[in-house]
């Protein structure tokens, strides 16, 4: 059994055999070799660094921590009595032995060759990264100067030459939320900014040939897309969008609708060429990103007609949001939706062993937290150089109906294929629509 | 990314002194997991109201890298039940697991048609929707014969 007793060294060293009772004063000047029997003096900086090798009679400090008192020599404290327990080694004095010996041998070491220890880190890390090729080395050739001018302070660089050609054009506010393909991905060592602006560039065309029109999480959609097997050649889909994902071409969304009492969900890249239409039947928003809760929600929520008429909207009108809550009926939940700051949810009443783990995890900084915000959104730069490439999108895109209207038919030497005129004949009605 | 992924599902009627950790559920379908039977054949029928709901047995799947013991199965693969005290063969037409590709759809709920050893569909109609690639592929061009709805 040890005893829990702090240990005061300078108390300690006034009740000496060897010391006699006198002041702290008078102790600094009497340190010599006669009075006590060795002493290291403590540093008064390093306050943990207690190194006072004194002997006596009465008691005895842990060898190991050399903070706690302990009974006879040469025994641990409980706190390293419980860690020298932990330790692998077979034998307990061997363990105790081997802690008195090594912790004061590493201390040394640590404290001597910080510098040569942190290139055996630097090392190991490199190690376990190798075969990674730092993104410094790929980049380097296409950090050129040019591309550094013209996205401006964002890039770190010089800054542009002629401020007055260029027309500062303010992005609208909403642009992120209109456009959310457009916007790269906000962890930077995830983006390739030429592939970037390739992606744009092929996301345009597309843009040419289909209205890809503007939507939200929770509004309805209508996708007809190229089915060859099909008597019609066409396979319509309607679903409530429930999430937005990936950027750039590759973004995805999901929709998810009860067909026939079973409930079905389909992923559509928005970029697929083989999408023939995109309607939006109903216009809204929610009030959550993500829902996916609407699995566990009772059917009706999920449900809507494939013949499902759309929703005029007034002009000028915003986009309307649905404050509605949805309820959890089911019993099997996918995930826990207590955790999740949810707001377009209502959960049934829960035991309170779920609500005391919901609060251990719940973020109730996150809203204040401004440094998360910007981490996960794009510098403003940035998003004006993505929404100068937008607006003269659009311009062209008039020019290029205009045009298309204007043409004169284009003559083939071959008939058109069943599958294609039908595709053929989807594409001109949407761009007609919305021209007019 | 699923935002939701890191944490684990719940039910409300759940104990609450779990000290081990589970893996998110994956849906598969493997050996002993429970199907349901979208035929009108009688066996699909009383299978589904017999004590025991219709279970996998087994996997047809070949070129898989994974051993004969997790063995999955998916969309369009054929299956071996074991309905109402028999062994039949079976095809799955609807999956619950998460395949997160664009254009293959994702039902609520497995969802098996019983099939012959030839491939031919037991019962005459199917009473779910069935996805829409089922017509591509050959060998499941007699289930898609039957088929009401394609989604």
């Amino acid at each position: 059994t040890v005893k829990l007793n702090f240990w005061h060294p300078l108390e300690e060293l006034l009740r000496c055999s060897h010391v006699h009772e006198r002041s702290l004063s008078d102790l600094a000047t009497d340190l010599t070799g006669e009075n006590i029997s060795s002493v290291d003096l403590p540093l008064i900086d390093d306050k943990f660094n207690y190194i006072m090798k004194i002997q006596y009679n009465s008691l005895h400090s842990c060898p190991r921590c050399r903070l706690q008192v302990s009974e006879k020599e040469n025994e641990l404290c409980v706190r390293c009595f419980t860690y020298s327990q932990k330790c692998i080694f077979k034998n307990k004095i061997e363990q105790q032995q081997k802690m008195a010996l090594s912790f004061s041998t590493a201390n040394k070491f640590l404290l001597n060759n910080q510098q040569i220890l942190r290139s055996v880190l630097i090392s190991s890390i490199r190690y376990k990264q190798r075969g990674h090729i730092p993104d410094n080395l790929v980049e380097h050739h296409r950090q050129s100067p040019l591309g550094k001018l013209k996205a401006g302070a964002a890039v770190g660089a010089f800054p542009p030459k002629n401020d007055t050609d260029k027309e500062l054009r303010s992005t609208p506010h909403d642009f992120k939320y209109v456009f959310p393909d457009f916007l790269p991905n906000p962890l930077p060592y995830l983006r390739d900014r030429i592939l970037e602006r390739l992606e744009r560039r092929d996301m345009f065309r597309r843009r040419q040939q289909i209205d890809i029109p503007e939507f939200y999480v929770g509004s309805v959609l209508a996708v007809t897309s190229a089915d060859p097997y099909a008597p019609n050649r066409r396979h319509r889909f309607v679903g409530i969008c429930l999430q937005r994902e990936r950027h750039g071409l590759k973004h995805q969304f999901t929709l998810r609708n009860i067909v026939d009492g079973l409930g079905v969900e389909i992923i559509y890249e928005l970029y697929n060429p083989t999408i023939t239409k995109i309607e939006v039947l109903k216009l809204e928003r929610r009030l959550d990103d993500n829902l996916a809760y609407l699995r566990d929600a009772p059917p009706e929520y999920c449900t809507f007609p494939f013949d499902m008429e759309p929703v005029k909207l007034p002009p000028g009108a915003g986009v309307p949001l649905n404050t509605i809550q949805v309820p959890i009926t089911s019993i099997h939940w996918q995930y826990k939706w207590e955790r999740h700051d949810l707001k377009g949810v209502l959960l049934p009443p829960l035991p309170r062993s779920v609500r005391k783990a919901a609060k251990r995890y719940a973020e109730p900084w996150r809203q204040w937290d401004i440094m998360r915000q910007y981490r996960t959104e794009i510098h403003d730069d940035e998003k004006a150089e993505i929404y100068e490439d937008i607006e003269k999108h659009k311009e062209d895109l008039a020019q290029y109906r205009i045009d298309s209207k204007e043409n004169v038919k284009i003559t083939r030497a071959r008939p058109k294929s069943g599958a294609r005129k039908a595709i053929f004949n989807d594409s001109q009605q949407s761009n007609t629509s919305t021209t007019q | 990314m699923n935002i939701f992924g890191k944490l684990l599902p719940t039910t409300i009627d759940f104990i609450t002194h779990r000290s081990f950790s589970m893996t998110i559920p994956l849906y598969d379908l493997q050996k002993v997991s429970r199907v349901h039977v979208v035929d009108n054949s009688k066996l699909a029928l009383d299978g589904n109201v017999y004590k025991r709901m219709p279970r996998i047995i087994h996997c047809y799947k070949k070129n898989n890298n994974l051993t004969r013991t997790r063995l999955i199965a998916g969309l369009g693969d054929k299956v071996l039940l074991a309905i109402k005290g028999q062994m039949k063969k079976a095809i799955i037409v609807g999956c619950r697991q998460r395949i997160r590709k664009p254009n293959v759809p994702q039902f609520d709920k497995n969802n098996v048609v019983l099939i012959d050893d030839d491939g031919n569909p037991i019962g005459t109609r199917i009473l779910a929707p069935i996805p829409a690639f089922f017509r591509t592929r050959g060998d499941l061009a007699k289930i898609a014969a039957i088929a009401t709805t394609f989604v």
